[in-house]
């Protein structure tokens, strides 16, 4: 399926694609989550054919199948119902579909070719231990259109250079593509998930970076963007110089941001803002905005930037949600996370860590919090009060 | 067409066979269609989302005496419909109301644009979705409807309108590619021309590097 020359409309009608916006397919959902991180350019295409075709299913998106799912899997519990284990049941079955098979040969085809390309830049890392990534080039429609994709997997950070002598660190899970004619007409990517970035100052080409919630516009600046499709927040914070954030949806506005401030964008609160929906969670951020502006956070012990600290290979939640350390911790660790209490996901952290192992860091985090937590093949965390 | 009709009843011999994997893949796929139908009942869903896994779990219990059915998704919706009609009347028992119970049936049922109204989150793009979407002919409006919010696969969406498999992907095609060209004019971006939305950008601050 060449899902590059995809419209709108066909991906609405996609039905892998219709199963990654339910979240009902852990296939479909592995599949997109890849593919998307492969194609950061189709990220915003991506996300309005999602807002679409949720439009026309009722709104039944990952979120409301994931609490529906927990009420059916506790009720499988409830009444003696045997399950081979709350990971692999559910997974196991989608290789039986018939559409499933057809859709794991595809995921496959993907990830190894997501593989072969972070083998190769791995490779190259080994050899020259701070140019890690060099571009991977990729042809398409034309022979002349080369473009430049580059991207990290899961418990994975590269620095490189731009074609400009802008240095970048990527963060893991995240992917920058260079639109055509970078460096020679404009300075213009794409990015999906975290990086931080030292721009070249070049006024004639101004350095823009698109994402899904914003876009940021700099001359010569240092700058850290965080625009992961699967996190609730998007945020830019600014180190020096002077950037211009253009905030996308509804209603576009631009801000400008001063050295060590930061602006985040609460996705869920812009959808949430004109629903009833209260969880105890949206009571507790009052906000009338869908965006805020505030200082970045810095660490009291040796006053380093909280935001930034993923560049030290440091691992650095402030008060912050376990549903969304979680998050992290997924990305940071390469492994999966599964909460079995809806109460230890609203705990809040603080905390540093250099270089520990995951199960240094959840038994550090022990020590402020009571939950247990089982480590299955060290690849899956289960999380119990 | 790159429609794929899943082999459904693969899974419901499983469950007869007493596979309790099937019963959690029946769950995910007809989680949709399941859910949109008890939804036009009763607006609640996760009173749905209890009467869809009542269903299932009864289903498992009598696993033994199961017959063969030839379309699933319709004996899951009948079996919601009786539950969830079983609920409404054992609620009303509760509150000690002994009104006529027979007319919730299809009273209930929603227009085509009430699919759309019925959303809560992300108001505004629904709003805006709405105002496109009512200007899609009748036929396009029940296609989707049929598709998307009952969650109905091809071929039974052919034989409820009595039209083909390959006319109902075009219709539905169709509609999508109008509702986009009519959003289009809305202000909300979509796959980012560059120059375009940076218009309105201004003026970068001119501030040399560091070091």
């Amino acid at each position: 399926m060449n899902y590059e020359n995809f419209e709108l409309e066909d991906f609405i009608m996609d039905e892998s694609f219709q199963a990654y916006c339910i979240g009902n397919d852990p296939e479909a959902e592995a599949f997109w989550k890849q593919w998307l991180i492969a194609h950061p350019e189709k990220a915003e295409l991506l996300n309005l054919a999602k807002n679409f075709y949720l439009n026309l299913n009722g709104n039944l998106d990952a979120r409301t199948f994931l609490n529906h799912q927990r009420a059916f899997n506790e009720a499988i519990q409830a009444n003696d119902i045997p399950v081979s284990s709350p990971f692999t049941g559910g997974q196991a079955m989608v290789k039986q579909m018939h559409t499933g098979i057809r859709w794991a040969g595809i995921a496959a085809a993907a990830i190894l070719g997501v593989v072969l390309l972070t083998f190769w830049l791995n490779s190259s890392k080994k050899n020259q231990e701070n140019l890690a990534a060099k571009p991977t080039s990729v042809v398409e429609d034309t022979p002349s259109d080369i473009s430049y994709t580059y991207l990290t997997k899961a418990g994975e950070k590269k620095s490189f250079q731009l074609p400009d002598g802008t240095n970048v660190y990527l963060n893991a899970g995240s992917s920058i593509k260079l639109i055509d004619g970078f460096n020679k007409s404009h300075r213009e990517m794409h990015l999906v998930g975290e990086a931080y970035f030292d721009v070249v100052h070049n006024p004639q080409l101004p350095f823009i970076i698109h994402t899904i919630e914003m876009d940021v516009k700099v001359l010569g600046t240092a700058f850290n963007v965080r625009a992961y499709p699967d996190d609730d927040i998007c945020e830019t914070s600014l180190v020096r110089g002077s950037v211009e954030v253009l905030l996308k949806g509804m209603q576009p506005r631009t801000l400008i941001l001063k050295p060590t401030e930061k602006v985040v964008v609460d996705k869920q609160l812009n959808k949430l803002q004109s629903s009833n929906v209260n969880t105890k969670r949206r009571e507790e951020t009052v906000r009338t905005n869908d965006f805020v502006i505030s200082t970045l956070t810095h660490i009291p012990q040796d006053n380093s930037v909280v935001e930034l600290s993923w560049i030290d290979n440091r691992l650095t939640f402030s008060d912050e949600r376990f549903e969304d350390i979680a998050r992290k911790l997924e990305r940071w660790y390469d492994i999966s996370i599964q909460f079995k209490s809806e109460e230890i996901k609203e705990y809040r952290f603080t905390g540093t860590f250099d270089k520990e192992t995951i199960q240094r860091v959840l038994e550090a985090m022990q020590l402020s919090r009571s939950f247990h937590f089982l480590i299955e093949n060290d690849k899956k965390i289960i999380l119990e009060e | 067409m790159s429609e794929v009709t899943p082999n459904i009843n693969e899974h419901w011999n499983q469950l007869r066979e007493g596979k309790s994997e099937a019963l959690s893949a029946l769950y995910r796929i007809h989680y949709v269609g399941l859910m949109n139908y008890g939804f036009r009942l009763i607006q609640d869903r996760d009173k749905v989302n209890d009467s869809i896994i009542s269903v299932l779990i009864d289903l498992w219990n009598k696993r033994s005496t199961l017959p063969e059915v030839k379309n699933v998704r319709a004996y899951l919706i009948t079996s919601l419909y009786r539950r969830i009609i079983l609920e409404i009347k054992s609620d009303r028992k509760r509150e000690e109301q002994t009104e006529e119970l027979l007319e919730i049936q299809e009273q209930n049922e929603m227009s085509c644009e009430d699919i759309l109204l019925k959303n809560e989150e992300n108001r505004e793009f629904n709003q805006i979705f709405l105002k496109a979407f009512k200007k899609l002919t009748e036929r396009q409006k029940e296609l989707l409807r049929l598709k998307f919010f009952e969650d109905m696969d091809y071929d039974s969406i052919a034989i409820k309108c009595a039209i083909t498999k390959r006319t109902a992907y075009n219709i539905i095609h169709d509609a999508l590619k109008i509702l986009k060209n009519e959003l289009k004019g809305a202000d909300f971006h979509q796959s980012p021309s560059s120059g375009e939305l940076l218009m309105i950008l201004l003026i970068s601050v001119f501030l040399p590097l560091h070091g």
